[in-house]
């Protein structure tokens, strides 16, 4: 079982990237997007499972999911997916994500090359 | 091992936490911890619900998760003077123009001649809006800052602050209807304030129908009796 440790401050914005991307394309509710999330990142990155709720309100409010409730099997579920403006959002933040990891190996590749500060 | 969801509700209402995001994390929280059950039932975990309580993340980290959305946060705790001292008064005022509004158009659409003497149900309409202003509303007002205030568990000052404010202000709020009840006399809205002789008792009054009841709820209030 993979650790449930993580960095908060390094990881501060990722679940939202993640989120963001996972509800682009599928409405899901909130154990499926654990699952998916950890799936996809085969357990490399384990978020808190409970806690991914009020990031999931917290982007509603600002607009960028919308949410839904369905019976599905006998069970009710808050559905979320990605609206327009989600997508906007997505793509920022994807573009700072870049941007980050980009300096980051460029560092790393020069202190592979004996690059000093 | 159950997981303290009610302690968990409190936590989040007293902190400030908007109760319909209140709501909805707790149902999400549960429907998840039942998924988690049941996976780790269907994987032969000999403790699931303890491999599910501590997947879905301890309470602490819930609560603070929450918390630390402030744009999660009720307007009563954001800004509670706002809500408790300014918004009734407000209502009041909208309260007192609709009335207003209501009646000229009954009038004007009963098309009633100056000097002519109002029909029974108009004379009991205008009867009717006198009394709801007067005794109803303010009491009404008062037991929705009561209610808006122990639904958030909030502390005492500013819901205390506001019912004795609109207790204070409606005993003075003046809006009474007169509809002509004999040939030659005339109709008046008058609409202000007004502090004469009944003014001390109105204002008892609300504040003997919204106190007590707002001290009621409040110690009724699970959060507040385990305290």
């Amino acid at each position: 079982m993979p650790s449930r440790e993580t960095n908060p401050s390094f990881m501060s914005g990722v679940p939202e990237l993640l989120l963001l991307r996972l509800l682009q394309d599928n409405e899901m509710y909130g154990y499926e997007l654990v699952q998916a999330v950890q799936a996809q990142t085969d357990a490399a990155i384990t978020l808190g499972e409970g806690v991914i709720y009020p990031v999931l309100h917290a982007l509603e409010r600002d607009g960028a999911l919308t949410s839904s409730r369905k019976t599905v099997n006998g069970r009710s579920r808050v559905y979320y997916r990605a609206t327009e403006l989600g997508a906007q959002r997505f793509a920022d933040l994807k573009g700072n994500w870049s941007r980050i990891t980009n300096a980051v190996s460029t560092v790393l590749r020069g202190a592979e090359h004996g690059f000093s500060v | 091992m159950v997981f303290p969801f009610e302690r968990l509700r409190d936590r989040l209402l007293t902190a400030g936490v908007s109760p319909r995001h209140v709501r909805r994390y707790m149902a999400e929280l549960a429907d998840h911890f039942d998924d988690l059950e049941v996976a780790a039932k269907s994987a032969g975990n000999p403790r699931p619900q303890e491999s599910a309580l501590e997947r879905l993340g301890s309470p602490d980290d819930l609560a603070q998760a929450m918390i630390a959305r402030t744009e999660l946060k009720a307007w009563a705790a954001r800004a509670p003077w706002a809500v408790f001292l300014f918004g009734p008064p407000l209502l009041l005022a909208l309260i007192d123009v609709l009335s207003t509004v209501l009646m000229i158009s009954v009038v004007k659409t009963v098309g009633l001649p100056p000097g002519q003497v109002a029909p029974s149900w108009l004379a009991a309409l205008a009867a009717a809006i006198n009394l709801v202003q007067i005794y109803a509303v303010p009491v009404l007002l008062g037991w929705i800052i009561a209610a808006v205030a122990t639904r958030q568990r909030m502390r005492p000052l500013w819901p205390l602050i506001g019912l004795v404010a609109i207790g204070v202000i409606a005993g003075i709020n003046y809006l009474h209807i007169d509809v002509p009840l004999a040939p030659g006399q005339h109709g008046e809205i008058s609409l202000g304030g007004s502090i004469g002789r009944e003014t001390g008792f109105r204002v008892a009054v609300n504040l003997i129908l919204t106190l007590p009841l707002y001290f009621a709820w409040r110690r009724w209030q699970p959060a507040f009796a385990r305290d």
